[in-house]
């Protein structure tokens, strides 16, 4: 269709009409879209059918909109405002990969556009098309010279690029060119030359920097910064006295950083551990309420000095009352002679306060009041909990508890050593004894919340975080809005713990949500910040953005959902039409007719069930859709619902799998089980040479790790039974595989790793499945390494041990309920306060399991 | 004893259970829950006031080695001023801005002897507010 100039009066129409967009008056722009549209001469008039789409998208109706802007498009195929029109469309849909497509489109037709440009130029850096990104900036800069979000933005892109020169090249002409009074302080002057600064440091460029900061020191709003840069710096250059200098003032004002100790050794560069102890002597002189310099000593010190400087140290925490002495102190825990000091002094503290006020019998002097004790008892409860010494734990927290029964923190621990003794329903029954005395306290509630989603409780941790939600929608709910992802995390754990995949699906999908929320917000800060010049905010910003999926709540959220679409793919649920055929050849007309009429109501029960289910929600989408429409949010894209039911029985749990496992990929590499749960994924799909990068990169990481070892056999087992390989594919595999391997024969690779593995029950675990799964015929012997429960094995705890009971049970040793059952009271025995072990109710034998305070019962916790 | 740092705060419903706790393991009688609630309600501990009170008179009545007991008031505070002299406490003097972050800022010393005056020790006089 030709295109149709618009005389002057529906011109002024259109233009009115562009206006009314500006300004979000779009009832009236639709108005202005008919008068003009009515008129047959102008019916088909492309821009104006495409900026009537443009508006009904802006009063969410999406696919008027679509219908309308193409037909726009296609009557006026050369217009850059069609294009535009388009593009912006695509954009409000988060297509940004098309919406950049219409933008060059109107581009071509119009090229030096500012508004096309600039929106061009948002989404390129949206989507990190950094070349692309300088491209737009040198053409916005060149167009419009004088404004400075030009310059700054054409600074970043190749700041982005690492092209640090030009960077500071055009940051360094755009100072100049801003007029800053002498005297006065102007942030945003302030923070451009910090952003200036950033950029030199990054470039290695420290004398540049250093001389730059002192030059423009007067002028910077964040004096703080001034200093840790000089600081920074001059260590860099080896300046040593004049760096010892600034951090010692860095101290001075904070005496608590870390970071100005370890700078402040670095530039005195003190060779003697008495002289670094005098430093530390001098500085507590200088800042007596400063804890660091008394807490930084205990690090470096060993043996009898540890032992008096860490006497001081309680004594004064005690006395004071410090809450959080152990948390301070657990870091020195993987030194087991500090901790044998730590227990020595503790203890003694402990008996000589319950007979007379004094840290040890021959003292005399002031009396300790009688909350010492109570923190002494307190600490030696998280000591004994963090050796794994559960019973002592519980009888000091228990005294504690006795003397001080509104202290919240004391039911707090008392909840964690149940956690970790495994009596999960225990431990959330304290925590709700901890929040019952302060409802005022959401961390306490928080905390409760959690103990519960632990034990499987998901209605009471619902009803918990209740307490702090909003008024009128479900928790569930509310939380989710809030982005809650701890919770939601912990919910996944719990479904997935109760087999209930579709609810667990669900959960997984929206943390996914999230993260695609916040990575897609960052979208108005790319205009907002150049306005603000809150350059190193912003460039922070879009690195976070970057590598935002490494964040353990996806971690956490990716692994379940492959984890129970890996489940799902093995065993996938079926409707029940198809379960339960039926054998009619061994029953008689009567008993068969029984048994179909009851599932005939049975299936007329579910089919009632879901129907009522499906009411149930369309009714509640009714109710937020009028919420939404009352409170007029006009979100572009709304998500799908999701659907348990629908999640649980999805077609191909693999490729939804996978699309968890991609950010994993690219992010978390680092973590040896990335590249297992993509074995495990790769293996199902049969796909050889994915699966033999995967365990080549986990092999880089760790060569002994258990999962690993099975992933191993299963990998070169399923290599041999496929014969039909390509050639060059075949080349490959054994090639690889021979570096691991070593053309070992299978049963002796998991020979060797049992061999040398013998003290580990993990890996004893790993080896006797795969024992089982080579051979079946050493059923026993496998069953009988994996339940070895002697001295020698150094991680007898509660969680390896659940692991291997579970293992008895999931048919990885075949079916073997008897052995099971033997273990489960060996672990008893052993554990006598974890639930799983318990024996049933119903079971004659010992219910009433007795504190026994020998050796024997306590087990040497594994975790740190 | 060293200075154990005293603090004080308000019984509100969401702590109410502390208070709950606290008198169940030192006083011999467990209150109902009716109780609980007129305290929340009321938003003064009167006959819990009165058994403080008279504890610690006790107390430092057996000890014998007190003088007197003294604590202070704000001046604007006449339920409480009232309270105290029911047990024989008295204005002795008035402090001006004692308070740093009240109106009014001032406060009245009640005081109370112990002992039968016959030449007064100032020392050992224990605090309380």
């Amino acid at each position: 269709m030709p295109n149709v100039q618009l005389p002057p009066k529906e011109s002024n129409l259109f233009k009115r009409i562009l206006k009314c967009y500006e300004q979000k008056q779009y009832k009236n722009g639709l108005k202005f879209c008919k008068m003009i549209l009515s008129n047959p001469k102008f019916a088909e008039h492309g821009e104006t059918l495409a900026m009537k789409g443009l508006t009904l998208n802006c009063l969410g109706k999406k696919e008027e909109a679509y219908e309308f802007v193409r037909k726009g498009l296609r009557n006026d195929v050369k217009s850059h405002v069609c294009w535009h029109v388009y593009g912006l469309l695509q954009r409000s849909d988060k297509k940004y990969d098309e919406a950049i497509k219409c933008y060059r489109n109107a581009l071509k037709l119009d090229k030096d556009n500012l508004q096309i440009l600039r929106d061009l130029s948002l989404l390129q850096i949206q989507m990190r098309d950094l070349e692309g990104y300088r491209e737009t900036r040198y053409q916005l800069l060149q167009l419009r010279p004088t404004q400075r979000a030009s310059w700054i933005g054409y600074a970043i892109a190749y700041h982005l690029l690492k092209d640090y020169d030009m960077a500071l090249k055009l940051l360094e002409e755009f100072r100049q060119t801003q007029q800053v009074p002498p005297n006065k302080i102007d942030y945003e002057y302030s923070e451009l030359i910090l952003y200036q600064n950033q950029v030199m440091r990054e470039a290695d460029q420290f004398q540049e920097s250093l001389e730059h900061i002192e030059t423009y020191e007067k002028q910077i709003c964040d004096k703080l910064l001034v200093e840790e840069i000089k600081g920074e710096m001059l260590l860099k250059l080896g300046r040593l006295k004049e760096a010892s200098e600034v951090f010692k003032n860095l101290i001075d004002r904070n005496a608590e950083n870390w970071y100005y100790y370890e700078g402040l050794e670095k530039a005195l560069q003190l060779s003697t551990l008495e002289e670094r102890l005098q430093l530390y002597e001098d500085i507590s002189k200088q800042h007596p309420r400063a804890i660091s310099p008394r807490r930084l000593p205990l690090n470096l010190v060993p043996g009898d000095k540890f032992r008096e400087l860490m006497d001081k140290f309680l004594r004064v925490h005690f006395s004071k009352g410090c809450p959080p002495l152990f948390t301070t102190l657990k870091s020195l825990y993987y030194n087991t002679e500090k901790i044998s000091i730590i227990q020595e002094l503790v203890t003694n503290y402990e008996a000589s306060l319950k007979t007379c006020d004094f840290f040890s019998p021959y003292e005399n002097g002031e009396k300790e009041p009688p909350t010492t004790l109570l923190w002494v008892q307190y600490f030696l409860a998280q000591h004994f909990d963090k050796l794994g010494q559960y019973s002592l734990a519980l009888d000091y927290i228990n005294a504690a508890i006795a003397s001080t029964p509104t202290l919240i923190e004391l039911f707090y621990m008392k909840a964690k050593i149940y956690k970790h003794i495994g009596n999960l329903r225990e431990a959330a029954k304290w925590m709700d004894e901890a929040q019952s005395l302060d409802t005022a306290d959401r961390f306490i509630n928080s905390k409760c919340a959690k103990y519960m989603l632990r034990a499987n409780m998901i209605k009471e941790a619902e009803e918990m975080c209740s307490k702090f939600t909003r008024e009128g929608t479900s928790a569930m709910e509310n939380l989710n809005e809030m982005q809650c992802m701890w919770f939601q995390t912990e919910c996944i754990s719990a479904y997935q713990r109760l087999g209930r995949y579709g609810d667990a699906l669900k959960k997984c999908h929206e943390v996914e949500r999230h993260f695609f929320e916040i990575t897609d917000d960052q979208f108005d800060f790319h205009t907002y910040c150049m306005r603000k010049m809150t350059l190193r905010a912003y460039v922070d910003l879009l690195r976070l953005e970057d590598v935002l999926r490494r964040h353990a709540f996806y971690f956490k959220a990716a692994r379940s959902a492959i984890e129970i679409y890996l489940k799902l793919y093995d065993n996938p649920l079926t409707n029940e039409s198809k379960q339960q055929e039926i054998n009619s050849e061994n029953l008689s007309a009567k008993e068969l007719k029984k048994i179909l009429s009851k599932q005939r109501r049975a299936q007329k029960k579910a089919k009632l069930e879901e129907e009522r289910k499906h009411a149930e929600r369309e009714r509640q989408q009714k109710n937020q859709k009028k919420k939404r429409d009352e409170e007029e949010e006009e979100t572009s894209g709304l998500k799908e619902e999701l659907i348990p039911e629908k999640l649980e029985k999805i077609e191909n749990p693999l490729e939804e799998a996978i699309k968890f496992l991609i950010p994993l990929k690219n992010l978390v590499a680092d973590n040896i089980d990335t590249h297992l749960l993509a074995f495990e994924i790769y293996f199902r799909k049969g796909k050889f040479l994915l699966m033999l990068q995967s365990v080549k990169r986990a092999f880089a990481i760790n060569s002994n790790n258990p999962w690993l070892h099975e992933c191993l056999i299963k990998f070169s087992k399923s290599v041999s039974n496929h014969s039909n390989l390509p050639d060059i594919v075949s080349k490959v595999l054994s090639q690889e595989m021979q570096k691991i391997f070593f053309n070992k024969d299978l049963e002796s690779f998991n020979e060797d790793f049992l061999k040398h593995n013998a003290s580990s029950l993990q890996h004893l675990l790993s080896g006797a499945k795969m024992m089982y799964f080579l051979d079946k015929s050493r059923q026993e012997k496998a069953i009988a390494i994996a339940t070895r429960l002697d001295e020698t094995i150094k991680d007898k705890n509660v969680k390896t041990l659940i692991k291997v009971s579970e293992a008895l049970l999931d048919g990885s040793f075949g079916s073997c309920n008897s052995q099971y059952e033997e273990y489960r009271m060996a672990c008893h025995n052993l554990l006598p306060f974890t639930a799983v072990f318990l024996p049933a109710v119903n079971e004659v034998g010992s219910h009433t399991a007795t504190l026994n305070h020998t050796a024997n019962y306590d087990v040497l916790a594994n975790e740190i | 004893m060293k200075g154990s740092r005293i603090e004080l705060g308000d019984v509100t419903p969401h702590n109410i259970k502390q208070l709950k706790r606290l008198n169940q393991v030192i006083f011999p009688v467990s209150y109902n829950d009716k109780f609980y609630k007129d305290v929340l309600e009321v938003g003064e501990l009167a006959k819990l006031g009165t058994k403080m009170l008279n504890h610690v008179l006790n107390i430092c009545e057996k000890d014998g080695t007190f003088d007197n007991i003294y604590l202070h008031v704000q001046i604007s505070n006449e339920s409480a001023i009232d309270f105290y002299r029911k047990f024989g406490f008295e204005i002795i003097e008035t402090k001006k801005n004692y308070y740093k972050r009240i109106e009014p800022a001032d406060a009245h010393v009640l005081q109370k002897n112990l002992k039968v005056p016959s030449g007064q020790n100032a020392d050992a006089q224990k605090t309380d507010n």
